[in-house]
């Protein structure tokens, strides 16, 4: 086997699992904080795509330029979605957040298609495929800006987290979110925030994926897949741990289709998961006892 | 409600639905009730694990899709003849569908509520996948086809009907079987709450991964009959996330945990989600799938048929409140949990 | 001062939990015999709910041993230590709410292979043998009754019945007078003496002294996870220890 190619695979998918970490990280988030599975996660991940191929194509803005237009609209669209069909949620919530997450999902996706149209599209900017190489690796530019802007926003929203008393009721509001509602904190708003930065953090996300991808409104489905393991990976409610998973298993997912075949590939998400499912199935948030 | 009451309700829908291929023989209309059967029966036995254990799965088309596939497959190794014959396979069909379905609970069903539902989801991808990629045996993205019956248009539909019929009766007669079972009383006090249940000498592992299984194989033979009325089968028809939210909204629409809860909602809604089809484009099909979504979730959180039992309840048993004398002298501490149950009580 | 007519069922040897750096149980021992009625108090978060999570499996001790009937307990699930005949009550009383009453008691009846799955759990002995505990109880007029729509009192009974479905040797009940209406305190009482007399084994957490003083034959007395003083319930009244650990609280 060629130790170039393994090498290269590596690089590509340490900068690809940063992307991929964005987009979970946001999952790990508002599950964290809402004990919400957004299922629709990747269908804002395709909406700020969507909204950064626009700006492109119609305005020609640079879609990391734009980014500052589509990230807040995209924060303020989150929010609005956690008011509207959310915050109401009790009774299962967990299990309802799914029900409620794939209908918004599907309502994204309708409504993308409904203005977008449905055939495949990319945000192809003139840059899209110049490289560079660095001791035999070709390493695509998207690929590290990419990285980097991953790199970036979750080193903000680390801070953001460690450093505010708004990060402070958020990670409170994890610990136990009845206890936090007890001290004072206002977990309705905090969630809503939360999810608006989920929702942020998609968008950013979404703008990498519809430079590396071509995709249309049903794109949604094939990542959410890939971001739900990931996030199972990572421990279900922890930012970090669905950053480093990310790395982990696109890396391994890079190495194993240029030491099998691509095809394989494809299964690496699930041989993971059921990994863990066998292996260590307690890693996971543990549901347990309930101590009286 | 009186046993004999509800006898009769169920007597008077089988006899409806024997007789409904007689009076309305138009095809498209039976293509209609054919789906419409085919909702009842997976809401059905989604019901078995979803209402009565409360785990939510959302991988109920993996199996149907299994279903299908196994189907063709047989019939091809086999070289079973198109007609009727094909029908006598569904009960093998049935019990493969269930045998794989054993392993893959097994794993999926050593995690909980959400985690339990993302896994179901990734169940759902992986056979699709397998579809996919597994090309010797599926036929990859082209799918494979089914040997054709030799039926003329205006009857097509009506052994497929009838056929669907007996899967779906059976898939009741299941559910209530284990319903008014140890197994069924096991499946409730799991969802109400596992360690408990568990602590009170409750198998719950065996509990829970019979019905997933049960629920699998039923779905598989759903599965199978479907796959054969469309005559081909691929990935995208096998493996559909639309029909596990499907199943699942109808149970939950009608009342997830009661026996005729999944069976009405599957009633209202698969006609008038497939009727929507014909007349919406394609967005605007998914954008009122996901209002009308929303909306049963945040208007019937618990379902059509609880709600009414709650209200026959609630007349006929105001004198008991008058025996509580120490509702109002709780002190003490009151923990989330409780609150929980009393929240829900009040709706 | 240990009851000594009896063989001891229960044995705490030196058992500790801490909760990070918290000593929730602290080399605790104490001894509970056959078919007595033994009183466990102490202060709030003197660990006596965390001495019962112990024993019943549900949490696993750091050090010591639990012994029940002369077995180690230690290391096991809550299922195996229930089967082997331990069956405890909640602080906060959990029940099957979305269940009836009558449907409650007859959760952890046994089942075998088939019957389990097929048949029927209204068979006409389990029905009337959960009706007649319900009876005991005087709540035969909820047995038909969701759990959760009963008041706080009822649920505890009927949490109560349901353990006794299975004819356990031990039961601990974690605080069953809190937020009850004296008029179920008196069937609780009358329930827990009679069904002493049928040879159960019970061990009880409790604030309301009155209640603890009336049925327990022997007391133990927690403070800090330790266990500080234990005897007949009159001499543990009038022990300077106990009353200094309760008011210095
Ligand atoms: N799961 C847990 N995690 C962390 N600390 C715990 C846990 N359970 C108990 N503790 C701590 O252990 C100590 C003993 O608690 P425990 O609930 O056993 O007291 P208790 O005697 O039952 O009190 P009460 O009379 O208030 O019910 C307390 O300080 C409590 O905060
Ligand atoms: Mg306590």
């Amino acid at each position: 086997m060629n130790g170039g190619l393994l090498l290269g695979a590596s690089v590509l998918g340490l900068l690809l699992g940063g992307i991929y970490g964005l987009m979970a990280s946001g999952l790990a988030l508002t599950f964290g904080v809402m004990r919400v599975i957004n299922v629709g996660h990747s269908a804002l991940v395709i909406a700020g795509a969507y909204m950064s191929y626009e700006l492109f194509a119609h305005l020609h803005i640079d879609p990391f330029v734009s980014l500052v237009i589509t990230m807040p609209v995209m924060f303020l669209i989150g929010m609005g979605l956690e008011m509207a069909f959310l915050q109401h949620l009790r009774e299962d919530r967990e299990q309802f957040s799914v029900l409620v997450t794939w209908a918004i999902a599907l309502g994204v996706e309708g409504v993308l298609g409904y203005f977008c149209g449905t055939d495949l599209v990319q945000i192809s900017t003139n840059y899209a495929n110049s490289s560079f190489s660095i001791g035999g690796v070709q390493i695509v530019y998207i690929y590290l800006y990419g990285f980097l802007l991953g790199a970036l926003l979750m080193g903000l929203l680390a801070l953001l987290l460690r450093r505010t008393t708004f990060g402070w009721s958020l990670r409170a509001t994890v610990l136990n979110r009845q206890a936090a509602q007890l001290i004072g904190i206002d977990v309705a708003k905090v969630s809503a925030i939360a999810f608006g930065i989920a929702a942020a953090m998609a968008a950013a996300g979404g703008a990498l994926y519809g430079m590396l991808n071509t995709f249309n409104p049903g794109s949604w489905y094939d990542l959410i897949g890939d971001l739900l393991i990931i996030i199972v990976l990572g421990g279900f409610s922890s930012v970090r741990g669905a950053f480093i998973a990310s790395l982990v298993v696109i890396m391994f997912q890079e190495i194993l289709s240029v030491i099998i075949s691509p095809t394989w590939a494809d299964w690496s998400f699930f041989m993971l998961l059921a990994i863990v499912l066998i292996v260590r199935p307690s890693g996971f948030f543990g549901v347990k006892t309930r101590e009286a | 409600m009186t046993r004999r009451l509800r006898i009769a309700g169920w007597l008077l829908v089988l006899v409806a639905s024997l007789l409904f291929p007689l009076v309305f023989t138009n095809p498209a209309t039976l293509s209609i009730a054919l789906v419409t059967l085919m909702y009842v029966g997976l809401a059905s036995s989604w019901n078995i694990l979803g209402g009565f254990a409360g785990y939510i799965s959302l991988g109920i088309s993996a199996f149907f899709g299994f279903g299908g596939y196994a189907f063709a497959i047989t019939l091809h190794a086999f070289n079973v003849q198109a007609g009727y014959t094909p029908f006598a396979w569904l009960p093998l069909i049935g019990v493969l569908t269930a045998v794989v379905a054993i392993p893959l609970g097994w794993a999926a069903l050593r995690t909980r509520q959400a985690v339990f539902v993302t896994v179901t989801i990734a169940l759902m991808l992986v056979i699709q996948l397998s579809a996919e990629n597994l090309v010797s045996i599926t036929g990859g993205a082209t799918g494979y086809g089914f040997p054709i019956p030799n039926w003329s248009a205006a009857f097509y539909y009506k052994p497929f009907y009838y056929a669907m019929l007996t899967v779906v009766v059976v898939s009741i007669a299941v559910a209530y079987v284990v319903r008014r079972s140890g197994l069924g009383l096991g499946l409730l006090a799991i969802r109400d709450d596992e360690d408990k249940a568990e602590a009170i000498g409750v198998p719950t592992k065996s509990y829970k991964l019979a019905a997933f299984v049960i629920s699998a194989g039923l779905a598989g033979m759903i599965g199978a009959i479907f796959a054969y009325s469309v005559l081909y089968i691929y990935p995208q028809n096998a493996v559909d996330p639309l029909i596990s939210m499907g199943a699942a909204l109808m149970a939950f629409l009608g009342g997830a945990g009661t026996l005729a809860g999944p069976v009405l909602g599957a009633l209202i809604l698969a006609p008038a989600q497939t009727e929507l089809s014909y007349y919406v484009n394609g967005q605007l099909y998914l954008i009122l799938y996901g209002a009308l979504f929303l909306a049963i979730v945040r208007l019937l959180p618990r379902g059509i048929i609880p709600s009414i039992g709650d209200q026959l309840r609630s007349r006929s048993s105001r004198h008991v409140d008058l025996l509580e004398h120490d509702g109002h002298h709780v002190e003490g501490r009151v923990d989330a949990d409780d609150v929980k149950v009393m929240e829900g009580v009040r709706e | 001062m240990m009851m000594s007519v009896n063989p001891m069922l229960l044995e705490l040897d030196g058992v500790s939990k801490h909760y990070g750096g918290v000593a929730a149980v602290d080399l605790c021992s104490f001894s509970v015999a056959e078919r007595s009625i033994t009183g466990l108090i102490g202060p709030n978060g003197s660990g006596k709910t965390t001495v019962f999570n112990l024993i019943s499996g549900f949490s696993k001790p750091d050090a010591g041993q639990i012994r029940f009937d002369g077995k180690v307990l230690n290391g096991m699930a809550p299922g195996s230590i229930y089967r082997k005949g331990v069956s405890r009550t909640f602080q906060m009383a959990r029940i099957f709410p979305r269940l009836t009453a009558l449907e409650n008691l007859m959760v952890p009846v046994r089942r075998k292979g088939l019957q389990g799955l097929i048949w029927g759990y209204k068979g006409v002995g389990e029905v009337e043998a959960a009706r007649e505990m319900l009876h005991k109880l005087s709540a035969s007029h909820v047995a038909d009754e969701l759990v959760g729509r009963l008041s706080y009192g009822q649920r505890r009974l009927v949490e109560l019945g349901t353990l006794m479905m299975s004819h356990p040797r031990m039961v601990l009940l974690d605080e069953p007078a809190a937020g009850v209406h004296h008029s179920v305190l008196e069937t609780l009482s009358r329930y827990i003496l009679d069904a002493q007399g049928d040879g159960v084994t019970f061990v009880i957490v409790e604030h309301n002294l009155n209640f603890v003083m009336d049925i327990c034959h022997h007391v133990v007395v927690l403070d800090r996870g330790r266990t500080i003083a234990e005897g007949a319930p009159d001499d543990i009244v009038d022990d300077q220890v106990v009353v200094d650990a309760y008011l210095g609280d």
